[in-house]
């Protein structure tokens, strides 16, 4: 039985290979060979059917090609991407190749119709490797140099923690670089076009990212020596008295109040030292929440890629703000975590005037 | 080998080539997620998105409400819902409230400024978050977007209302109140320094640096 099924298909390729002959069919064997190609070397048998491949950019702005092949020009080949992220960009038509410099992962498609008139497609994905990039670097923070940032401090304030660019007390609370409301391409970041060939053209990336947040602290200039003169004329009489005595008269700096007026500079120093520490204290906690990875502005900015760079823009502000409102809380939650200790024996200044009763202070 | 294992062992091949070529160039295709989760996916995987804006603003032809809607829900669900705090879902959460913040100033996010439709639910969507986020600093930066979208005088009322609240939304809506929002924030912010009904200790502060600067 096997046999007999065996020499039937083989009858069967037989009729196959052996049909009718027509006209047009060579006649010796060697026009044979030539007119049916059996002098060239052996083919893989039917045509290769419409293929499509990318190669992968090998880094960031790296170059992709896609390729295909087995498409009639007569098929109307048009080139489109999708970016994962969604985001379409349309390719040329009537060419089998496209390629250029790559920023957003995503599907490259060449779309044509068949012989038979079917729409067709074919896509590959290309995968575009991601830059590592982090503003750790662009987060510092150190004690403030006498006079650094002292414009911003207000009157009643003992002492702040502000970012060493802070010019006014209403921009104390803008600790990063640009201030959020001002980060715009050349001002914290550079966007840049991918170009005008490839499947990322008309995309804009980042290219630049210079932002950053440098905190410095500073004790209040009242409490300095040189510190603001108050008037002594409603003072106490007993801080008058002993400034008097110390030929300080009319007006006097809380540090003379304190070293010179009277022997208070002990207990002057401890609480200058806990507002120093309590300062540290909150340029710490912005520098971890700033450092913290999920805060990363950097690392939040790369990934974006947009056909319209204003709206780039403004998705690097979203991250930009979102991250600033958190090392601001951070900061803001740190004002109570030292021990609150009250400071007595020592002469300051309040809205109501000079004063030694005793301070609470968080240190 | 007999000549029909021959044959079928061919044509066995033949098909397995067939089959290779066509995964290699042309996929088979997976169940199409409904675009809403499509997009939901690419926030949260690639933290960036650019479906949502064209259909939100009917940048391309007429979108169906519904269609919008969901869109704007599940952004809206992103910006609020507790996630594991790692980078995507931060980003994620940023991203939510941009699209709907951008949304409704009808920036449509393509090439050109093709000019779009405000969408009508960014503003709703906007407050929604900014009473539910998990997240506080996600409530604040929605609404400093709600903000700049809601110009009306209801708006004034509410960011009042937020600043007599505790926490730091308080401080948000007294720093809008005395920087954005004109005369009439500035008045209401003074009346909150001058009557000293903020109990926040930010929003204090806040209201003491703006009586510095503008002599209240």
């Amino acid at each position: 039985m096997r046999t007999l099924r065996s020499m039937m298909v083989l009858y069967g390729v037989l009729l196959t290979v052996g049909g009718c002959r027509d006209a047009s069919d060579p006649v010796g064997p060697a026009e044979t060979r030539r007119k049916w190609g059996w002098d060239q070397p052996l083919g893989t048998g039917t045509p290769a059917p419409p293929s499509m491949s990318c190669t992968q950019p090998s880094a960031f702005l790296g170059s992709a090609t896609c390729t295909a092949a087995g498409i009639a020009p007569t098929g109307s080949p048009s080139w489109s991407y999708q970016t994962n992220d969604g985001v379409y960009v349309a390719g040329p038509s009537s060419t089998l190749s496209w390629s250029g410099p790559m920023v957003a992962s995503g599907t490259a498609t060449i779309s044509y119709t068949d012989q038979s008139g079917t729409p067709q497609s074919l896509s590959s994905s290309i995968n575009v490797p991601r830059r590592a990039v982090s503003w750790a670097s662009a987060v510092t923070g150190s004690t403030g140099q006498p006079g650094e940032i002292d414009a911003c401090f207000q009157e009643d304030w003992d002492g702040l923690t502000a970012s060493k660019f802070c010019s006014s007390s209403a921009d104390a609370d803008q600790f990063f670089n640009p201030r959020v409301t001002t980060l715009s391409s050349g001002n914290g970041l550079t966007v840049a076009p991918v170009g005008s060939t490839g499947p990322n053209a008309g995309l804009y990336y980042i290219a630049q990212m210079t932002a950053s947040m440098q905190l410095r602290t500073q004790i209040s200039p009242r409490y300095r020596t040189g510190g603001t003169q108050y008037s002594l004329a409603s003072a106490p009489s007993a801080l008058q008295s002993a400034c008097t005595a110390a030929s300080v008269t009319g007006s006097a700096s809380v540090y003379q109040a304190n070293a010179i007026c009277t022997s208070n500079l002990v207990n002057f120093n401890n609480l200058v030292s806990c507002i120093w520490a309590h300062e540290a204290r909150h340029m710490t906690a912005g520098l971890g929440t700033a450092r913290y990875g999920p805060n990363d502005v950097y690392a939040r900015w790369e990934p974006l890629a947009s056909s319209n760079a204003t709206s780039l823009v403004a998705a690097a502000k979203e991250e930009y703000d979102t991250v600033h409102e958190l090392v601001s809380g951070s900061m803001d939650v740190a004002h109570n975590a030292g021990p609150n200790t009250g400071f007595a024996g020592w002469w300051k200044v309040f809205n109501l005037g000079w004063s030694n009763q005793t301070y609470y202070q968080h240190c | 080998m007999s000549a029909s294992r021959l044959q079928i062992g061919v044509l066995a091949w033949i098909g397995f080539a067939i089959h290779a070529d066509a995964q290699a160039s042309s996929p088979p295709a997976a169940p199409q997620l409904p675009i809403a989760a499509q997009i939901a996916r690419s926030v949260r995987t690639s933290g960036n998105d650019g479906r949502a804006l064209p259909i939100l603003t009917q940048a391309r032809r007429s979108e169906r409400r519904a269609l919008m809607d969901e869109i704007a829900d599940t952004l809206t669900a992103i910006a609020i819902n507790p996630s594991v705090n790692d980078l995507a879902n931060a980003r994620a959460r940023s991203v939510a409230i941009g699209i709907l913040f951008q949304s409704g100033k009808g920036n449509t996010g393509l090439a050109d400024d093709v000019p779009g439709t405000p969408y009508s639910g960014a503003t709703s969507r906007l407050r929604r978050i900014v009473e539910l986020s998990s997240y506080v600093e996600n409530r604040q930066v929605a609404l400093k977007r709600l903000a700049s979208l809601d110009h009306s005088s209801a708006m004034l009322g509410y960011l009042r209302q937020l600043a007599l609240s505790s926490g730091r939304i308080a401080g948000t809506a007294v720093a809008i109140l005395a920087d954005d929002k004109g005369a009439g924030g500035r008045a209401i912010a003074r009346e909150l320094y001058v009557s000293g009904v903020v109990t926040d200790a930010t929003a204090k502060r806040f209201l003491s640096t703006r009586a510095n600067k503008y002599g209240w």
